[in-house]
C-alpha cells in the first residue's frame, strides 16, 4: 500500500531530522543561540564515517559511533572557540553571526578539500530489502529507525531522570537561579554542545548513505532542521520530536505528490506559517516579562 | 537572559561631533576622483569587470548596513532581493520588452516590496527567528527562481540579456554601456550617490529613529518611535538598494541563472558589512572593496575565497566586532592621541 | 527660565480634571494574577504615589498603562482618550512618558544624543529636508541641541554631554533617563521606582528634581519603594497589594492606617 510505505518513509526521515534538531534546540534552550555550524557537523561525521568505512576498512556501526565522537569533539571545540569567550559580551546576535563564519568555513573548506563530486557512501545495509505486509524497507532504513529511537530515548530518559540531565533542564529554564543552586553553568553548556553535535555527527553518519554526501550534505538538511526547531518550539524536546516525524512525513508525502523540489519549499512555508500564527515564545512581546 | 535588544552587537560609530562640511566635501570630491580614475588605471577587461563587481557589491553591502548595522535586525534574505530584482528587471526587458530604465525602477521597487513583506511578517520576531525566517525567505525564492521553469527558464537560465541602451547627451559623444568602463561608470555613479542619501538620511532624524530602535526598542517606543514602521522601512530600503544591484548584475553579466542568487550570497554581503564594521556607513564599503579584491590579488585561492570569507568574519566578530573602522580607530588612536576622534571607552 | 516653558503649564489642583483614568484593570501571566480589577484616578497637576509591597502588581500596573502588555480586562483612559489598545509609542505621542525600573538608556550614544532622541516626535522638519539638509533641518538641530542642552542642565548633567551614556554613575544615568523622557514635553510622567538604587544624598537630590517639576504643574505617577520620597513628594497615594488597591489616600492617611500597616509586615489586615 503506498500510503502505508510513504508513512514508513517518512518516519525512517523523520528521525534522521530529529537527530539533527535535537541538538539545535537542546543548544537553545541552554543557551539561547543558535550554532549555526551544526549543519556542517552533521557533514563531518557522514564524511567521517565515509573514511572510517572506506579507507580504513571498519565496519557500519563502528564507523557510526565514530561520527558520534567527531561530532562531538567538534561541538567541543565550537563552544571553546566561539560561544565561551563571546559569552561576556552578552549580545544575541554576535555569536549567531560568528557560527555563520564558522559554517562558510566549514562547508567551503570541505569543498576544497573533498571536492564538490559526491562520494558513494555504501553500506552492507543498503542494498538488502526487507519486506513485509505489502511494504519495502531496506536494512539501512531499519537501522536508522533503531538507532535513532534508541537515542532519543536514551536522551529523554538522560533528561528526566539523571542528575546532569536536571541540571540541563534547569538552566534551560532559569540560568542564574540554577547557578545559585550550585549547578556550574559552563559544565552544563559544553556538555549540552558535545552531545547536541555528538547527536548531530550520529545523524550524519545514518544520513551519509541515504543523501547524496558532499560537502553540502549538511545544509540540504540544517534548513529542515530550523523549522522543525521552530515548529516544535526552540527548547521543547517533545515538540521538536513530533515536529521532526511531522517533517519527515510532510516531505515523504510531497515527494510521492507533488515534485521532490518543491520540498524544501513546502517545509519552509510552514516554517513561515508557524512563525506567523504561532506565537508562543517566538515574539518578543509574549514573553509577558516586566520591563 | 536576552533582552530582546540587539544593542550589545558591538559598534564602533565615532563619538564625536559632526566631522566639518569641508572634511565631508573632500571625502566626496576623493571618492568622486577615484572612481573616474580607476577604469583608466586598469584598462584590461579582467580587472574592469572586478570594478564593477566591486560597485555591485558595495551597494549590496549599504542595503545590508541599513537594515543590520543601522536598524539592528540580522536579515539573511538579501540574497532573495538581489535575484527578484535581477529577474524582475530582466523579465520584464526580454519578455514585455519593457524598456531597460522602467524595468530597472519596477525590479527595484518590487525587491523593496519583497522587502517590506518580509519585514511587515517578521517585525515582532526576536532576532534569532528573524534571522531564520529571512534565510527561510531566501530559501524559498530560490527554489521558486529554480523550479519555476516557465517563468525563470529555471537552471537554463536567461540569455543575451541587453545592458542599458546607449546615453546620448547633449553635446558629449554618445555612452555606451556596452564598454566595461561606462558600465563602472554608471554603476560605481549610482552607488555614490545611493551613498549621499543614506549618508543625508541617517544624519538626520531617520538616523535617530534606527538607531534607537537598534539600541533598545522598549524604551524607543516610549519615546513615542514606532519601531515596526522603522523595521519596515530599512528593510525596504536595504532591499531595493539589493534589487538595484541584481538588475546591474543582470545587464552586466547578461546571462541569469539562479545560482547566482543562492543563499551563500546573503553570507557573502553579511562578511563584507561585518569586516568592515557594521553601525558606520563607510565600514562596508571598505568591507565590500577588501573581499572583493583581496581573493582577485591572491589568484592562487579560487576555491578557498569562500573559506576567506568565513575565516575573516568569524575572526572581526571574535576580536574585532568594529571591522576595518574599529581597526582604523585604534590605529589613529595610536599615532596621534590629539587627533583622534573623541571616541567613548 | 527657559526650561520652564518646555514644561505643562500649571492648573489648580484642587479643580483639576483628570488627566489619567484607570478603570477595572486586570492582567493575568499565565494564571497568575497579577493585577485585579485596579482603578484610580490621576488628577492634572498632582503627583500619584503608588506603593505596596513586592508582588503587588505595580510594574505590571506601569506597564498596562503605558501599553506595553495589554490589560485582560479594564481601560485606560488618558486625557480623554481610550488608550486601552494604544501602542507604547501612540500613548507617548500624546503626552505619556515614563521611565524604567531597570535603566533602559541608548548606552551606546552620548548621553545628549540620548535626550536628543526624546525630542524625534517633536521635530517639524519636512520630510525631504531629511535627505537634502536645508535651512529648516539645521535650524531645527540647533533648537533641539539648545534644548537638549537645558535639560541636561536641569538635571545635573550638562558636564557629560559627550560621555558615554553607559559610562555614567547610576544615579546619573537616572536623571538622564528622566531628563530622556522629559525631552517629550509629557503631560504625564510615569516614573517606575526611580529611587532604587540611589544612596540617601542621590534620593535628595531626585527629591528635590521632581518636587521642582511638580511645582511647574507637571503631573506624575511614581511607583516607589522609598517611603521618605514618597511622604515628601506625592499629593495622593495608592496602596496595592496582591495585584489590587486595598487602600487610597493623602499620605497622612496611609500613615495611619491599620490595613495598610499590617500589609507590610505581611499580617492579614483586621
Amino acid at each position: 500500500m503506498i500510503v502505508a510505505q510513504q508513512l514508513l518513509n517518512g518516519v525512517v526521515m523523520g528521525s534522521l531530522y530529529v537527530l539533527v534538531a535535537l541538538g539545535l534546540t537542546l543548544v537553545y534552550g541552554v543557551l539561547v543561540q543558535i550554532n549555526f555550524a551544526h549543519a556542517d557537523i552533521v557533514t563531518v561525521g557522514a564524511f567521517a564515517a565515509y573514511f572510517y568505512m572506506h579507507v580504513l576498512g571498519g565496519s557500519y556501526l563502528v564507523a557510526i559511533l565514530v561520527a558520534l565522537l567527531v561530532g562531538g569533539a567538534l561541538g567541543w571545540l565550537i563552544n571553546v572557540a566561539i560561544f565561551e569567550p563571546l559569552r561576556a559580551k552578552r549580545s544575541e546576535l554576535l555569536p549567531l553571526i560568528a557560527t555563520i563564519g564558522v559554517s562558510v568555513m566549514m562547508q567551503n573548506g570541505m569543498l576544497a578539500w573533498f571536492g564538490p563530486v559526491p562520494y558513494a557512501f555504501e553500506t552492507q545495509y543498503s542494498n538488502e530489502v526487507l519486506k513485509f505486509g505489502g511494504m519495502f524497507i531496506t536494512w539501512q532504513n531499519l537501522l536508522i529507525i533503531t538507532v535513532s529511537t534508541i537515542a532519543i530515548g536514551l536522551l529523554y530518559l538522560f533528561m528526566r531522570f539523571t542528575f546532569l540531565g536536571k541540571a540541563l533542564r534547569a538552566v534551560a529554564q532559569d540560568r542564574d537561579t540554577a547557578g545559585l543552586m550550585g549547578i556550574n553553568q559552563s559544565q552544563v553548556i559544553m556538555l549540552t554542545f558535545v552531545i547536541a553535535s555528538a547527536f548531530a555527527g550520529m545523524g550524519g553518519a545514518m544520513l551519509g548513505p541515504i543523501l547524496v554526501l558532499t560537502p553540502f550534505a549538511g545544509a540540504s538538511v540544517i534548513v529542515k532542521a530550523f523549522a522543525i526547531v521552530i515548529i516544535g518550539g526552540f527548547g521543547n524536546m517533545e515538540g521538536t520530536i513530533l515536529a521532526g516525524i511531522l517533517v519527515g512525513l510532510i516531505e515523504s508525502f510531497t515527494t510521492q505528490y507533488l515534485d521532490p523540489g518543491w520540498t524544501d519549499l513546502v517545509v519552509f512555508g510552514l516554517l513561515l506559517a508557524t512563525l506567523a500564527f504561532r506565537p508562543t515564545g517566538l515574539i518578543a512581546e509574549s514573553t509577558e516579562e516586566n520591563v | 537572559m536576552s533582552d530582546g535588544s540587539s544593542a550589545s552587537i558591538a559598534h564602533s560609530a565615532p563619538r564625536g561631533p559632526s566631522p566639518s562640511a569641508l572634511l565631508q566635501a573632500g571625502k566626496l570630491l576623493a571618492a568622486v576622483l577615484a572612481i573616474a580614475v580607476l577604469p583608466l588605471l586598469f584598462t584590461d577587461n579582467y580587472w574592469q569587470s572586478t570594478l564593477i563587481v566591486c560597485a555591485i557589491n558595495v551597494l549590496l553591502a549599504l542595503g545590508l548596513d541599513l537594515v543590520l548595522g543601522y536598524a539592528g535586525q540580522l536579515n539573511l534574505g538579501q540574497s532573495a532581493f538581489y535575484g527578484l530584482g535581477a529577474y524582475i528587471s530582466t523579465l520584464l526587458i526580454t519578455r514585455l520588452g519593457v524598456p531597460y530604465w522602467g524595468a530597472f525602477l519596477l525590479g527595484m521597487f518590487g525587491a523593496g516590496l519583497a522587502g517590506v513583506a518580509l519585514s511587515v511578517f517578521g517585525v515582532r520576531l526576536r532576532g534569532h527567528y528573524l534571522a531564520i525566517a529571512s534565510l527561510g525567505f531566501a530559501v524559498i525564492t530560490y527554489q521558486i527562481l529554480l523550479n519555476w521553469i516557465g517563468l525563470t527558464q529555471g537552471p537554463l537560465g536567461i540569455y543575451a540579456i541587453p545592458p542599458p541602451p546607449p546615453l546620448a547627451l547633449p553635446g558629449l559623444p554618445v555612452i555606451a554601456f556596452a564598454h566595461p568602463a561606462n558600465m563602472f561608470y554608471l554603476i560605481a555613479g549610482f552607488t555614490l550617490l545611493a551613498y549621499l542619501l543614506l549618508d543625508a538620511m541617517l544624519r538626520s532624524p531617520i538616523g535617530e529613529a534606527l538607531t534607537a530602535v537598534r539600541e533598545d526598542e522598549i524604551s524607543a517606543a516610549s519615546l513615542g518611535i514606532n519601531c515596526a514602521a522603522w523595521k519596515v522601512f530599512a528593510f525596504g530600503i536595504g532591499a531595493a538598494f539589493a534589487g538595484a544591484a541584481g538588475c546591474f548584475y543582470a545587464s552586466f553579466v547578461g546571462t541569469l541563472v539562479p545560482d547566482a542568487f543562492f543563499i551563500t550570497e546573503s553570507f557573502t554581503i553579511l562578511a563584507m558589512v561585518i569586516v568592515g564594521g557594521m553601525g558606520t556607513l563607510i565600514g562596508p564599503v571598505w568591507g565590500a572593496i577588501l573581499l572583493t579584491i583581496l581573493p582577485e590579488l591572491l589568484r592562487g585561492i579560487g576555491d578557498l575565497r569562500l573559506v576567506l570569507y568565513g575565516l575573516a568574519l568569524t575572526l572581526v566578530v571574535m576580536l574585532m566586532p568594529g571591522g576595518l573602522v574599529q581597526a582604523a580607530q585604534a590605529i589613529l588612536r595610536r599615532l596621534g592621541p590629539r587627533r583622534a576622534a573623541r571616541s567613548s571607552p | 527660565m527657559s526650561t520652564a516653558a518646555s514644561l505643562a503649564p500649571s492648573t489648580q489642583a484642587a479643580t483639576a480634571a483628570s488627566l489619567l483614568e484607570a478603570s477595572g484593570l486586570s492582567k493575568n501571566f499565565g494564571g497568575v494574577r497579577a493585577v485585579r480589577t485596579t482603578s484610580f484616578t490621576v488628577r492634572q497637576g498632582t503627583v500619584l504615589a503608588v506603593i505596596g509591597p513586592n508582588g503587588a502588581g505595580k510594574s505590571t500596573l506601569i506597564n498596562l498603562l503605558t501599553g506595553v502588555h495589554a490589560p485582560d480586562a479594564g481601560r485606560v483612559v488618558f486625557a480623554g482618550t481610550d488608550v486601552t489598545v494604544l501602542p507604547p509609542h501612540k500613548r507617548a505621542r500624546l503626552g505619556l512618558a515614563r521611565t524604567f525600573q531597570k535603566i533602559r538608556l541608548f548606552r551606546q550614544l552620548s548621553v545628549l544624543d540620548n535626550v536628543i532622541a526624546g525630542f524625534h516626535i517633536r521635530h517639524r522638519i519636512p520630510a525631504w529636508q531629511y535627505v537634502v539638509h536645508g535651512s529648516a533641518f539645521r535650524q531645527a538641530r540647533a533648537d533641539t541641541r539648545r534644548e537638549a542642552l537645558e535639560l541636561l542642565e536641569f538635571v545635573g548633567l550638562t558636564g557629560q554631554s559627550e560621555a558615554a551614556a553607559g559610562s555614567l554613575a547610576y544615579g546619573q544615568q537616572r536623571m538622564l533617563e528622566i531628563a530622556r523622557a522629559l525631552a517629550l514635553q509629557p503631560r504625564l510622567l510615569l516614573l517606575d521606582e526611580p529611587a532604587a538604587g540611589l544612596n540617601p544624598a542621590e534620593v535628595d537630590h531626585l527629591l528635590g528634581y521632581l518636587s521642582q517639576l511638580r511645582a511647574r504643574g507637571l503631573t506624575l505617577l511614581v511607583v516607589e519603594h522609598n517611603m521618605e520620597l514618597v511622604m515628601n513628594l506625592a499629593d495622593h497615594i495608592l496602596v496595592m497589594h496582591h495585584g489590587e488597591p486595598l487602600f487610597s489616600g493623602t499620605p497622612a492617611e496611609v500613615q495611619g492606617n491599620p490595613a495598610v500597616i499590617s500589609a507590610y509586615l505581611g499580617e492579614d489586615p483586621p
